[in-house]
């Protein structure tokens, strides 16, 4: 198998595929463009973007991309179904509580402001955006920002295999951890994806066998960063407007779509252990999680034990 | 507007010295608090707590049986195995 590495979305990319290095050059190539194109059009980050045109536009009607109208569309299918756990709109609170440039300039700059923390302002709710879906166009609320961070890098993994899979039966795109898995690879039965440990990064807790689709991890432990003395985490709790306090540390969904996966793993984990399950009963859709608590026991549901493969298999460096 | 002040300045006079002897009587009219003895004292600290049931985490009667994480961590930054699959990592965002 062979494989592609290059950054973006402020994460590692790998790209995986069977075939030769010849035939699939190219493929790897068109795929690493279409990440890099979808980045641009999604990041908040960037001002160019067309995320950051929709959000400057809030109050009036704009003209969307069917790219980031089929997200953000997605991003209100989905807070009906978490009933409001999954939330883009909670980008003034994101803002608000430190992360407001990329995590790479976070982590490298001095640590944001405290009393930036208590300048709580009510924002609109996600209810009150309207979609146009006859001529594409979305309606922001005045005072609404959509940060389509996790979804959207979901959502590029799928469309970045999908193109793969065109050069390749067996091949996965792996964003930081979002993956989006196609085919089986020959000779195996599943493909073999390490659950990394939330509290020590090279470590593996177990290894999952994922059959095609995909599998995300979310998590309170990897974007991390000070503000004031006060630690902080980027997944925001849209019912209080903080980031969560939870007691897992991180939640895996298997699901047939990376969207699907993202969004739930961030509502599972928001949720916690007491709602977890009503959650995902109400979500409409088939996913399998497991989730890592702060003594790294790993809780599942029945369906995600099927893909945990207690005795892993023997490995070479 | 003087004689307003005045007659402003009486009136408040008034009213917080009629609220502080109405709270007086109210409290000196109210039951007292029981001292508890010694020996009451001692049975209330060994009274045992009831016993809170476990969680259910889900519904199936899971949260028994999570899978302990018995294994010991594999510290290989990006192993591969043995068929030349890479071993991707699923590690949160």
């Amino acid at each position: 198998m062979e494989t592609f590495h290059f950054r973006a979305m402020n994460t590692d990319i790998l790209l995986a595929a069977e075939g030769t290095p010849d035939g699939l050059a190219d493929g790897f190539e068109k795929t690493r463009q279409l990440v890099a194109s979808s980045e641009a059009r999604f990041s908040r980050f960037l001002e160019t973007s067309e995320l950051s045109a929709l959000n400057r536009g809030a109050g009036k009607w704009f003209q969307a991309s069917p790219e980031l109208f089929t997200v953000v569309s997605l991003s209100q299918q989905f807070y009906h179904r978490t009933r409001g756990l999954f939330d883009p709109s909670v980008l003034p609170d994101l803002r608000r509580v430190g992360y407001d440039r990329s995590m790479d300039l976070l982590r490298e700059g001095p640590p944001a402001p405290l009393f930036e923390s208590l300048l709580v302002v009510k924002r609109p709710s996600l209810i009150e955006m309207e979609l146009d879906e006859e001529d594409q166009r979305i309606l922001l609320p005045a005072g609404m920002a959509l940060d389509l961070g996790g979804i959207a890098k979901g959502w590029i993994a799928e469309q970045a295999a999908l193109l793969l899979s065109s050069y390749s039966p067996a091949c996965a795109v792996d964003a930081g951890g979002d993956m989006f898995l196609i085919g089986i690879p020959e000779g195996e039965e599943a493909w073999p994806v390490a659950l990394e440990d939330p509290l020590q990064s090279e470590a593996i807790l177990v290894t999952l066998r994922a059959n095609p689709g995909a599998v995300v991890t979310s998590s309170v432990t990897k974007r991390t960063w000070k503000q004031g003395q006060k630690q902080r985490h980027h997944l925001i709790d849209p019912r209080k407007g903080e980031p969560a306090i939870t007691d897992w540390l991180s939640v895996t969904v298997l699901a047939a779509h990376a969207a699907t996966a993202e969004v739930f793993a961030k509502a599972l984990l928001i949720a916690g252990p007491q709602e977890s399950e009503q959650v995902r009963r109400e979500g409409g859709t088939l996913f399998s999680y497991l989730a890592v608590d702060r003594e790294r026991k790993i809780w599942a549901n029945p369906d995600a034990m099927e893909h945990v493969d207690v005795s892993i298999k023997p490995i070479s460096v | 507007m003087k004689s307003l002040k005045t007659a402003l300045h009486i009136w408040i006079g008034i009213a917080s010295t009629l609220s502080f002897l109405g709270g007086w009587v109210m409290l000196a009219h109210s039951p007292k608090p029981v001292q508890p003895t010694q020996a009451q004292a001692l049975v209330v600290s060994i009274t045992p707590l009831p016993t809170l049931p476990p969680i259910q985490f889900f519904n199936n009667g899971f949260a028994n049986n999570p899978i302990q994480n018995s294994i010991a961590p594999n510290p290989q930054p990006n192993p591969l195995v043995s068929s030349g699959v890479p071993l991707m990592r699923t590690r949160g965002s």
